[in-house]
């Protein structure tokens, strides 16, 4: 049985929208304008040697897509190699190594995906798909990288979230510049 | 000039609303050590009418024993912003009349540190006009949905130093941000 664990850069708002850049939102990339050190780097780097899977959303995995490929990398190695889930109703024959189109009920779908892969099945960004997943109650663990930032406007994690009681505090960490990484679990 | 220290229970999705939601979690007593470090060098509170008229019930009959910080809450002057309340009847208050950044800096001058707790509405007026000196945020590990934010959708961008961040037991952490001048 494999777990969902979502992964975001987040601002002290609640901003998760193109932390990297490579849409066109207005503070796009504003995750690169502060540090998250070297402590912050290797948890990024454990968590991604840990991923069995990559599970997106349309948006992500183009912008993804379109910068992974040319890297190279423990890092980038393991992006490009480990199998990618990709929910879209729309993409077809998608180009980067090792990616699945999920259409359909992205619920039914994601159920099954943790049924098939026995790890971490790991979404980043993907704000839309993330709602749906938390709405649904497959989101198992949420790592939140929380930068010391306003951003105002973009779009926020928990945009239309119900109330629920569904974390517990695993760890928290100070790491580069005032960066903290939050781990929860679902209850 | 005094210092405005901004306290607030937060959900993880960042709503701020009268706090009920919070009793569940139980107070951790490394909670109250860091709320005690805030409201010690405080010599006034700043509330909104809101959040002071949901204070007076519930601190004006509780003493030192039901609560270790009922001294601070009764015996520290409250300054109220409202531009509706006219008998601030809670022992300590004055009525600081409605919002206006000068008069808060007169506040920070004359008074010295604020200490702000709740008061989502003055708290998002006085982010905006950079009259926040620190933001002290206790989060709750729950999301709430619906409910008033701390941050609004049109926030000013702003950066921040992380002066402390701790965790506890019941799954809080407290994080502590100065905004960047």
């Amino acid at each position: 049985m494999g777990r969902v664990v979502v992964t975001e850069f987040i601002s002290l708002d609640g901003v998760v929208e193109d932390p990297g850049g490579a849409e066109d939102f207005r503070h796009g990339g504003w995750s690169f304008e502060i540090q998250r050190g070297e402590e912050g780097d290797k948890f990024k780097l454990d968590e991604t040697m840990g991923s069995d899977a990559l599970l997106l959303g349309r948006r992500t995995y183009e912008g993804f897509a379109q910068a992974w490929p040319s890297r190279d990398g423990e890092f980038a190695d393991k992006f490009n190699s480990m199998p990618k889930y990709v929910v879209s109703s729309t993409l077809e024959s998608p180009e980067w190594t090792n990616t699945t189109v999920l259409q359909g009920d992205v619920a039914e779908s994601v159920a099954r995906l943790k049924q098939e892969i026995d790890g971490d099945i790991v979404v980043h960004g993907s704000v839309q798909l993330v709602q749906e997943l938390l709405e649904q109650e497959l989101v198992d663990a949420l790592h939140l990288m929380v930068f010391p930032v306003v951003l105002g406007d973009g779009k926020r994690l928990f945009g239309t979230t119900s109330d629920k009681r569904w974390l517990d505090l695993q760890s928290t960490q100070s790491v580069g510049d005032g960066v903290t990484i939050l781990v929860y679990k679902r209850r | 000039m005094g210092e405005i220290h901004v306290h607030e229970f937060m959900s993880l999705d960042g709503v701020i609303d009268a706090p009920t939601w919070t009793f569940d979690y139980g107070f951790d007593p490394g909670m109250g050590e860091a709320i005690g470090a805030v409201t010690n060098r405080s010599r006034g509170i700043l509330l909104g009418r809101t959040t002071y008229e949901m204070f007076e019930p519930a601190w004006s009959t509780r003493t030192v024993e039901d609560d270790p910080g009922a001294p601070f809450f009764n015996d520290t002057t409250k300054y109220v912003v409202s531009s509706t309340l006219t008998d601030a009847t809670w022992r300590n208050s004055e009525l600081a009349g409605p919002y206006d950044p000068d008069a808060i800096r007169r506040l920070k001058d004359e008074v010295g540190d604020l200490y702000v707790s709740g008061s989502g509405r003055l708290v998002r007026a006085m982010l905006a006009d950079g009259l926040v000196d620190e933001l002290h945020l206790f989060v709750y590990p729950v999301t709430r949905g619906p409910g008033p934010r701390l941050f609004p959708h049109d926030a000013a961008p702003a950066k921040m130093s992380l002066a402390t961040s701790e965790s506890y037991d019941n799954g809080v952490v407290y994080l502590a941000y100065r905004p960047q001048a």
